[in-house]
């Protein structure tokens, strides 16, 4: 039977390539292990070895062309066989979820094992590894490739009907070009400092280079979770960002007389903060799509129906994200109560998992710091992302006269891959709308 | 103790010493885990052990055998009288089901699993607080396997008081035999109780509110245990709504029909058995961060991990079918998940066994389940009227019937209707588990004379081959 | 109770098969009694609530049972009692084992053992000496009452003619105890009730001792050196592995005996390293810390890379129940006095 050759994964997130040269052409011999292509990736360029012996029969990809992992680009086999003309449609990978949790200061003495990608919401129960109504592998074979880290679903097994022997999955796991993304590992915990200074300390090594002197700091492990999920957020997410501004005038009035009553609120501090967060839950009750993520796997939209409304938090080791539950149930008292604790708890890597889990939208605020405007990422598996900025006296146009008013420009990264930018800029409206008028606010409450 | 609290700690709580439970603490504690178990009964082993799988199979088997003995005539044995002393065929299945729950206690002292009996409850996701009966202990674990099981559900108007209207437990340990017995749920444990007490001697009806009688399995076997149902002078009322009833001597159970039209059955004694929900109520759950579907079933991974890290879930609790055999390979699952290492429940085939009279058992996809699935099959089906190992056993009923994929061979599922149907489906389990093809069942000897022989022939039969019946 | 608990004749008079067995602390220490018990008939055990109760806390479990109540008496509530007391007996030639319920309790006796238990062997140039082992919960963590948390261990270790020992672990804790029955001068043997029964630890079932006098190493590091004794070692070992993935190398010393301090361990730990953080809940003015601090000055000024950090509880009575986590030393605590020694 002929085999088809599906362009493998050939590195950490990749998943697509350009094929810069096929190296044999159709009706060659090949020999396993031979190099037949060169593909050129955001990484590098990397060579192609077959897979198997046979006859070239069929090439269905050009040079030039770009390519998906997953995708049936050579098929081999005895001559004379026939090849299906249509490419497989490409799979694309399972995007390794991001790990954005630094392990939280509980009271454990052993260090928790890197564990799987987070868990689906959705129960799904009892998945079995590949065919759902018959194996492809027996226990011992399943087992063999748990260990080995081998997804059995990537494999073409060598046995009677397509069955997966041991062999096969060794050899997968020998070839790190045909193996299959491991889980990804979580953030193993990270550095649990409070330094009190502000300025930035590394505690690198010095060295010199051609170019001159330079300083190797080793990554903390806050600083690699976050690396690495921001790169898999920008692969996953389609990243659209939309831009509006509010006028906070009539807001920063309501807020000026709180602030000025302080001492009736019992000793919480009250900020903008809870105003934008239940401005945030009215305008995603409008658009749902926005509060919400994609279950690739499933082909499915998973539409949250409570509000846990992420803050991003600055700390001296990088960027955290605790989560306001059920913000749709907490007047604006409480959740400026526990905004406050949270921020707290979060610059002294206090939080506990389940703190930083499970938010369905996130709003940063960067405007205390300055800036126009930025373009922030998603905090996956979150669809949205709203940010903040600074709030600026503008000269504005209103019924034709020029007046000074306290503005803020509001951003909104979408994913575009279920959110489309009119109902991204519909949201937006919303949002801005009622921070423009906060009486519209009040009512929602 | 006199002031304070003093916590005790381990690396792992297990919460539940039934078949999970047990089972998930023997195994920690051999992957060199410290282990608590807490349970809230004063014995272990759950239900299955106390008030379910056990005690119910040491009943069918008397049942059976005072059949048996009234039906050896015809083989030229004849017993004068059987009578059977309720008082004396309970304290038989006690002594049993206390030597089995305390083999579970002796073997989980033996692992170095520390017993704790009390209620439990999460005061976060590292601690739990047991009510005991010298007071509140506080437990820090490092993870928790969650092991509550389930509970009868409760049928509106048919409150338990346990002599009129009883559940399944007291079903299994009741001082007479009812002289009527109304059975409300034709699920596995109405009929396998049913035929118990009918065997010994009651009048027997069953009440069910759906349609059709074990709706999932195929229409063959169905019609077995209908046949076997009449036979036996079991009434049977399929598609009634069990509405109310009146206590008094006898009671009377008020049941509607599908036209809506009453039916008054007598009884002396009603069985409710219509379900089971999870334990997962008192908990705490919500507070931790572990998430349950709107039946209240913990969800979890196919590691056992539910949506709170270091929180897993396994048997009755997290749902699917409510097996105890589920729950030993959960609990298995969970340890080895919890030890580090790369465990996941793959499982494809969860066998089942309806101890009716003939057993049904069956391993993989019915053959209904195929056809739903869009599946291109191949089935073979030999009775065991056929076979002379059944013959010479005088167990004629029942066959055997193997559903493969038309193109693969690959074996599906198997069904088995028939005595001793629940030892055979074990070789169905394995061959479907591995993946296994017709060709490899029909070249594996059988010895002979068998039951097993029927797996041979209906494989055979599927692939046009059988022997010892005419191929159709 | 546990149901282990409940049972604890049986368990004490059923020697296992195996050569270990899994017990908490606070088992430890029942079978470090039970055992000298056994093995030597002048070991009695005296103070409130230890025969038929069993001590408050079941460190006496079963002993009254096995041993009867000539052996193990339960006295007055009477800490000058119990203590005058022992002293007698063990001058007289026996080697009593009092329970001081909890070391917040210790003040009546406090006469007694320094007027007398402490300088007997002086005062009679060597003829009497006192062989007693007062043992005591100490420490907090338990939310208790007042007087219950107390850790005033720099009250006997400034006193001459005491030994002062504080296991951390079930195996310390039988060693250890068992050693000091052997000893043949006054220890005071003080019990961290937290972690009582924190977590369990195979140890030999066979009676075995742990020297006096000698601390131990409990992981070796080459950044900074951390001293501590009881339920504190385990805070350094949480903080050491928080530490370690920020690439700082920790060396834990779990001191086992606070006087004689084994000074030696401590000194050439802290040569190496040139940091030292000094970890105690006793309060942080003349606590062993001051002590240690003192003793490294004398000996490694020059070897020092920072000034030696100590976390210790404050200054201040022991509060109650809600504020005892702020008062304890905990990891975070421990981590920050260490980033200071690194960034001197």
């Amino acid at each position: 039977m002929a085999f088809e050759f599906k362009f493998p994964d050939v590195g950490e997130g990749i998943h697509e390539g350009k094929i810069l040269e096929w190296l044999i052409q159709e009706g060659n011999k090949v020999e396993e292990d031979q190099n037949i292509m060169k593909v050129e990736t955001d990484k590098a360029v990397v060579d192609l070895p077959s897979p198997v012996s046979g006859t070239v029969l069929k090439i269905h990809a050009s040079a030039g062309d770009i390519i998906h992992v997953g995708d049936v680009i050579l098929t081999v086999g005895e001559p004379g066989e026939t090849v299906k003309e249509s490419t497989a449609p490409s799979k694309s990978p399972e995007p390794s979820k991001p790990e954005t949790r630094p392990e939280p200061s509980s009271e454990k003495l052993e260090d928790k094992k890197a564990s799987s990608p987070p868990l689906q919401t959705k129960p799904q129960f009892h998945s079995s590894p590949s065919a759902d109504f018959r194996p492809l592998a027996t226990p011992h074979t399943r087992a063999l490739a748990r260990k080995l880290g081998v997804d059995l679903s990537r494999i073409q097994g060598s046995g009677k009907g397509g069955r997966i022997t041991d062999e096969d999955v060794e050899q997968a796991a020998a070839r790190p070009h045909l193996m299959a993304p491991l889980p990804a590992s979580t953030g193993e915990g990270a550095s649990q400092t409070r330094t009190q200074s502000d300025s930035p300390r590394f505690s690198g090594t010095t060295s010199s280079t051609e170019e001159g002197e330079v300083e190797r700091v080793p990554l903390s492990h806050l600083r690699k979770v976050i690396a690495s999920a921001m790169t898999v957020s920008r692969h996953t997410s389609a990243h659209v960002t939309h831009v509006d501004e509010a006028d906070v005038t009539s807001l920063l009035e309501i807020y000026g007389d709180i602030k000025a009553r302080q001492e009736e609120l019992g000793g919480v501090r009250m900020t903008l903060m809870p105003f934008f967060i239940k401005a945030a839950v009215a305008a995603l009750r409008k658009h749902p799509l926005l509060n919400a993520s994609f279950d690739e796997e499933a082909g499915e939209i998973v539409l949250k129906k409570y509000f846990n409304i992420g803050m991003a938090v600055d700390t001296p080791e990088g960027l955290i994200v605790p989560v306001v539950k059920n913000a749709e149930s907490k007047n604006l008292l409480q959740l400026a109560e526990e905004v406050q604790s949270l921020a707290l708890r979060a610059r002294e890597r206090r939080l506990s998992l389940n703190e930083i889990q499970g938010g369905t939208f996130t709003l940063t605020n960067i405007g205390p710091i300055g800036g126009l405007f930025a373009t922030p990422i998603i905090h996956q598996p979150e669809l949205a992302i709203v940010g903040l900025h600074t709030i600026q006296e503008r000269p504005v146009v209103r019924k034709g006269e020029i007046v000074i008013r306290k503005m803020m420009h509001t951003s909104v990264s979408f994913d575009h891959r279920i959110i489309d930018g009119a109902e991204a800029a519909r949201f937006m409206t919303d949002f801005v709308s009622l921070l423009s008028h906060p009486g519209m606010l009040m009512v929602r409450l | 103790m006199v002031v304070g609290s003093i916590s005790r700690g381990c690396q792992v709580a297990v919460i539940g010493g039934g078949p999970g439970g047990y089972v998930a603490a023997i195994r920690l504690a051999q992957l060199k885990k410290d282990v608590i178990l807490i349970e809230q009964e004063p014995s272990l082993g759950g239900i299955c052990l106390n008030e379910g799988c056990i005690p119910s199979k040491a009943l069918i088997h008397v049942a059976d055998l005072t059949l048996d003995a009234t039906q050896a005539h015809e083989m030229g044995v004849d017993i004068g009288g059987v009578e059977v002393s309720m008082p004396r065929l309970i304290a038989w299945k006690d002594s049993i089901v206390s030597r089995l729950t305390g083999g579970v206690k002796m073997l989980c002292e033996r692992n170095g699993v520390e017993i704790i009996h009390g209620k439990a409850s999460f005061a976060s996701d590292r601690s739990l607080s047991v009510e005991t009966s010298s007071g509140t202990v506080s437990i820090d674990f490092e993870e928790a396997v969650i092991a509550t099981g389930s509970s009868p559900m409760p049928l509106k108007n048919f409150p338990l008081d346990g002599e009129t209207v009883i559940g399944s437990k007291e079903a299994l340990s009741l001082k007479e035999v009812p002289r009527r017995l109304v059975i409300i749920g034709a699920g596995y444990v109405g009929l396998e109780l049913g035929m118990v007490y009918k065997k010994f001697g009651a009048e027997v009806s069953v009440v069910e509110f759906l349609p059709d009688l074990l709706p999932q399995q195929d229409d063959d076997v169905v019609a077995s245990i209908g046949k076997r149902l009449e036979a036996l002078g079991m009434d049977l009322y399929l598609g009634h709504r069990a509405d109310r009833f009146e206590k008094g001597d006898p009671s009377r159970v008020f049941i509607v029909d599908p036209d809506g039209k009453e039916v008054v059955l007598e009884a002396d004694t009603i069985l409710v058995s219509i379900g089971r929900n999870p334990n997962s109520k008192d908990l705490n759950l919500e507070t931790i961060g572990v998430n349950t579907d709107e039946k209240g079933f913990i969800t979890v991974s196919d590691r056992m991990e539910s949506s709170s890290p270091g929180i897993y879930a396994i048997g009755d609790v997290i749902g699917g079918p409510l097996l105890a055999h589920k729950a030993y390979r959960e609990a298995k699952v969970a340890a080895e998940v919890i030890a580090g290492e790369p465990s996941a429940f793959d499982n494809v085939v969860i066998p089942a066994v309806v101890y009716t009279d003939p057993e049904i058992a069956w391993a993989g996809l019915t053959e209904k389940e195929a056809r739903a699935k869009g599946l291109n099959i191949v089935t073979g089906t030999f009775p065991f009227r056929a076979s002379g190992r059944a013959l010479t056993l005088n167990q004629p009923e029942g066959f055997v019937k193997t559903i493969a994929e038309a193109e693969t061979k690959a074996i599906l599922g198997v069904v088995i209707v028939g005595s001793s149907a629940s030892e055979l489906v074990s070789e169905a389990a394995l061959a479907i588990e591995m993946g296994a093809f017709l060709d490899d069942l029909a070249g594996t000897i059988h010895p002979h004379p068998t039951l097993s022989e029927g797996l041979l022939e209906s494989v055979e039969a599927a692939l046009n081959q059988a022997i010892h019946m005419v191929n159709r | 109770m546990t149901a282990a608990a409940q049972n604890p004749a049986a368990q004490l008079k059923a020697v296992p098969s195996q050569q270990t067995e899994k017990v908490t602390l606070i088992q430890a220490i029942t079978r470090a009694l039970a055992d000298e018990m056994r093995r030597d008939p002048s070991v009695l055990i005296l103070g409130e609530d230890v025969g038929v109760d069993g001590g408050v806390f079941r460190a006496t479990e079963g002993l009254l049972e096995e041993f009867g109540p000539d052996r193990v008496m339960d006295t007055p509530l009477a800490e000058s009692g119990i203590i005058g007391t022992s002293i007698g007996l063990a001058v007289a030639g026996f080697r009593p084992v009092p329970e001081i319920q909890f070391m917040g309790f210790i003040y009546p006796a406090l006469n007694q053992i320094f007027a007398h238990a402490a300088r007997m062997r002086t005062r009679s140039r060597g003829r009497f000496t006192v062989p007693m082992v007062i043992r005591m919960p100490y420490g907090g963590g338990i939310r208790p009452p007042e007087h219950h948390s107390e850790s005033y261990e720099s009250l006997l270790i400034h006193t001459p003619g005491l030994k002062v020992v504080v296991p951390s672990n079930p195996h310390d804790a039988k060693g250890l105890l068992i050693s000091a029955i052997r000893d043949n001068d006054p220890v005071i043997f003080m019990e961290p009730k937290r972690i009582y029964r924190a977590f369990r630890e195979e140890i030999p079932v066979e009676p075995f001792t742990v020297p006096l006098g000698k601390a131990h190493v409990l992981r070796e590091g080459t950044d900074v050196t951390l001293v501590a004794y009881g339920a504190m070692v385990r805070v350094c070992l949480e903080a050491a592995q928080w530490l370690e993935k920020d690439g700082i190398s920790s060396e834990i010393i779990d001191l086992r005996t606070l006087h004689p301090l084994d000074r030696d361990t401590v000194l050439n730990s802290v040569a190496r390293t040139g940091r030292a953080v000094v970890v105690h809940e006793a309060p942080k003015t003349l606590g062993l810390g001051a002590e240690i601090t003192a003793l490294i000055n004398e000996h490694l000024l020059l070897q020092l890379l920072a000034p030696v950090e100590r976390v210790a509880g404050f200054d201040s009575v022991f509060p109650l129940a809600q504020l005892e986590d702020h008062y304890l030393p905990h990891k975070d605590r421990v981590i920050a006095a260490v980033r200071k020694t690194l960034e001197f």
